[in-house]
């Protein structure tokens, strides 16, 4: 019979095996949201050259997923006036949603971030990270899910605006 | 409650509360307050900013209570399902062992864990239960106060759409209700 001390032996083990793959997965999904903010500040910038109009912050969110445990991962704050906009991190671990067609599953995604004013949402899902990260955009209330590009950015912008 | 009227709360609750929360951050301002609206006791102290706020705060929370209540509602259907279905098969039972194993089943299904429930159907669309049982550990998650690390999060469409399509499987349909 395995004794008490071969137990937390065995465990351990386990988690000297565990930490590294948590790491890495944590490490690659943090930079994955950098980059994605570092994409929307650009469209930002084009939009608003001068950065006269928006001002654009970014905030610490706190996270604690599954598998991960807790770590930091960056988010932005844009405002127009009074008016916010946030792009918020909300899991490295998502189900998947629903292809366009309702047909065809996506599987998995590998993380997700909303931009929402609070009261709307668009939800981001990173569907492909090899070799890049690829991002799919869909309105909380909507059924068509496109790819996150530089138009489909600014549509869910203004939206949040109007 | 069927899985539909779920849905449909779901959905009213949270076009309510965004049409409110507009109306206070766009055009609360703008009203006619000269009229009947500013003797209103109730509305005419409100602020504007109150209404975002207070509509912000119950937006944030709503998505996750919606997953609860769906994968309850949904439960609570497959449930009954079952037990109609093996009840129903009980009647054609004779021997004294075999009926007494079948009422234990009956007690499993009623009150026993949902997850070995859920179990019987891999048979049919085993990813499909995986589907479904990322809905109910995310369901777990939520209704034991979302204290432990998140588990893969699930949106309520996502989670309306598995459950739909598990019950469509199964040929109970989304107009079934407990």
């Amino acid at each position: 019979m395995e004794t008490l001390k071969d137990f937390i032996a065995s465990q351990a083990q386990k988690l000297r095996n565990e930490e590294p793959q948590a790491a890495r997965q944590r490490d690659e999904w943090v930079s994955a949201v950098d980059r994605l903010n570092q994409q929307i500040r650009s469209w930002l910038t084009q939009a608003d050259p001068d950065h006269e109009v928006l001002e654009v912050r970014e905030l610490p969110y706190q996270l604690r997923d599954e598998g991960i445990g807790s770590y930091e991962a960056r988010g932005l704050l844009i405002s127009l006036g009074r008016r916010q906009i946030r792009v918020e991190p909300i899991a490295r671990n998502v189900a998947g949603p629903l292809s366009a067609t309702g047909v065809i599953h996506v599987g998995r995604a590998y993380g997700r971030v909303d931009l929402t004013d609070g009261l709307r949402k668009f939800m981001i899902f990173r569907v492909e990270r090899d070799p890049d990260d690829r991002w799919s955009i869909i309105e909380q209330d909507g059924f068509r899910r496109q790819p996150f590009d530089q138009l489909a950015f600014e549509h869910a912008f203004k939206t949040l605006l109007e | 409650m069927t899985l539909r009227d779920a849905w449909h709360w779901y959905v009213t609750t949270r076009n309510q509360l965004q049409l409110f929360g507009r109306l206070g951050r766009k055009h609360w301002d703008e009203l006619p307050w000269d009229g009947s609206l500013g003797r209103d006791n109730t509305l005419k102290g409100l602020e504007s900013g109150a209404i975002v706020t207070g509509s912000v705060f119950c937006l944030e929370h709503l998505d996750d209570f919606a997953v609860l209540i769906l994968f309850s509602v949904f439960e609570s259907v497959v449930r009954d399902q079952v037990l109609s279905e093996v009840e129903d098969e009980m009647t054609r039972l004779r021997h004294a062992v075999i009926v007494q194993i079948v009422e234990g089943a009956v007690q499993e299904i009623e009150h026993g864990s949902f997850y070995r429930v859920l179990e019987v159907f891999k048979g049919r669309d085993a990813g499909l239960v995986e589907e479904v049982n990322q809905v109910r550990r995310y369901r777990n998650w939520v209704a034991h106060g979302r204290r432990t690390a998140k588990p893969a999060a699930v949106d309520p469409e996502t989670a309306f759409r598995r459950l739909k399509e598990f019950l469509d499987v199964l040929g109970i349909g989304t107009e079934q209700g407990f």
